[in-house]
């Protein structure tokens, strides 16, 4: 059964990761643009796709998945509401950005548990 | 009452110390940075709004450790760093979360001779207390029951801690009004207030309504 409870608390480290580096980088004088998305975007949805199996241990991919794409759409909220960034305006790019992250973290949690169901029978 | 704060206080001091200089201090550091860009910004629509949520956001995020350190005193286990970090760790985005939106819905229904807002208010302070509860419906119930039997006194625990806050504020601002300072002097000063202010809190409100409840299962990493 999905556990709503334990989607949020896995959604919290990857959260609090997003805030932090976007605090940072903002202070980091000469950036490289495509640098900062990709260490922005990678292990935010990296770290998504580990959690979630943690906490939902008999339906992780669908907590995964339902995990970073509220993570994303919550980006794309942000930018349009707060900032007037206009992250709705292309609907191509809204579907490219909601297809990379869901995918990355869906993989990520994909490796994660064929790594540990190789754990638990090396063990064995 | 208040002398089994300062014990659990005096008892805890070093995890306590260790826990607000690295959660207290940086959180409210970077939320007051985030008020004044709010006022300063032209596209946030209500400036006034969205920095009392941004206040009360300060305050709720970083109840979760306290809490558990008080639990675990009142029954006399021992505690470790570790396990406070992945208790803040773990309820961070869920008290967010529920923090909003109860605070959106009591503004929105401000219209309503302000009953909404004054029961939502007083259910953002008492979700924190009973934040390690196993299903949504049996967290929100707790505290809406506690709301019920102590309805007035929750009430003026919230006036007793923001007029607290308030009045050392604005102490500590008068004291350094004639020195030249920088702005953010300012922050780091308010920032320090809450560092050593807030555990108190934390662990006042923690013993006083939760111990109402007794089983209490925590889940983290």
């Amino acid at each position: 059964m999905f556990h709503f409870l334990g989607l949020l608390k896995a959604m919290s480290v990857p959260f609090i990761y997003m805030i932090v580096f976007g605090f940072i980088s903002g202070f980091l004088p000469n950036m490289d643009l495509d640098l900062m998305i990709v260490l922005l975007f990678f292990p935010t949805y990296i770290l998504i796709g580990i959690l979630a199996p943690i906490y939902n241990k008999k339906t992780p991919y669908f907590a995964s998945f339902i995990g970073s794409l509220s993570l994303s759409v919550l980006n794309i909220f942000f930018g349009h509401f707060f900032i007037e960034l206009e992250t709705l305006a292309d609907p191509d790019r809204v579907n490219r950005s909601l297809v990379l992250s869901t995918s990355v973290s869906i993989i990520t949690t994909s490796i994660f548990l064929f790594t540990k169901k190789r754990k638990v029978l090396k063990n064995v | 009452m208040f002398k089994d704060v300062l014990d659990i206080y005096n008892k805890h001091l070093p995890s306590i110390l260790v826990l607000s200089i690295t959660l207290v201090f940086p959180v409210t550091f970077f939320i007051q940075l985030v008020v004044v860009y709010v006022y300063e910004s032209s596209t946030v629509l209500f400036p006034s709004i969205i920095s009392l949520c941004l206040l009360i956001i300060n305050f709720i995020v970083l109840f979760s450790p306290f809490s558990f350190l008080t639990h675990k005193d009142l029954s006399d286990e021992t505690v470790s760093l570790k396990e406070l970090y992945a208790v803040f760790f773990s309820y961070f985005f869920y008290l967010l979360l529920f923090s909003v939106i109860v605070y959106a819905i009591s503004v929105f229904g401000s219209f309503l001779i302000l009953m909404p807002t004054i029961i939502g208010f007083s259910i953002i302070f008492l979700l924190p207390v009973f934040v390690d509860e196993t299903s949504m419906k049996n967290h929100f119930r707790k505290a809406w029951l506690t709301l019920k039997s102590e309805n007035i006194a929750v009430l003026g625990d919230i006036v007793i801690i923001s007029s607290v806050q308030i009045l050392l504020w604005t102490i500590l601002t008068y004291i350094i009004k004639d020195l030249e300072n920088s702005f953010f002097f300012f922050l780091v000063l308010r920032a320090l207030v809450n560092t050593f202010l807030y555990p108190l809190f934390y662990i006042y409100l923690a013993r006083k309504y939760g111990q109402l409840h007794e089983d209490r299962k925590w889940v983290t990493f």
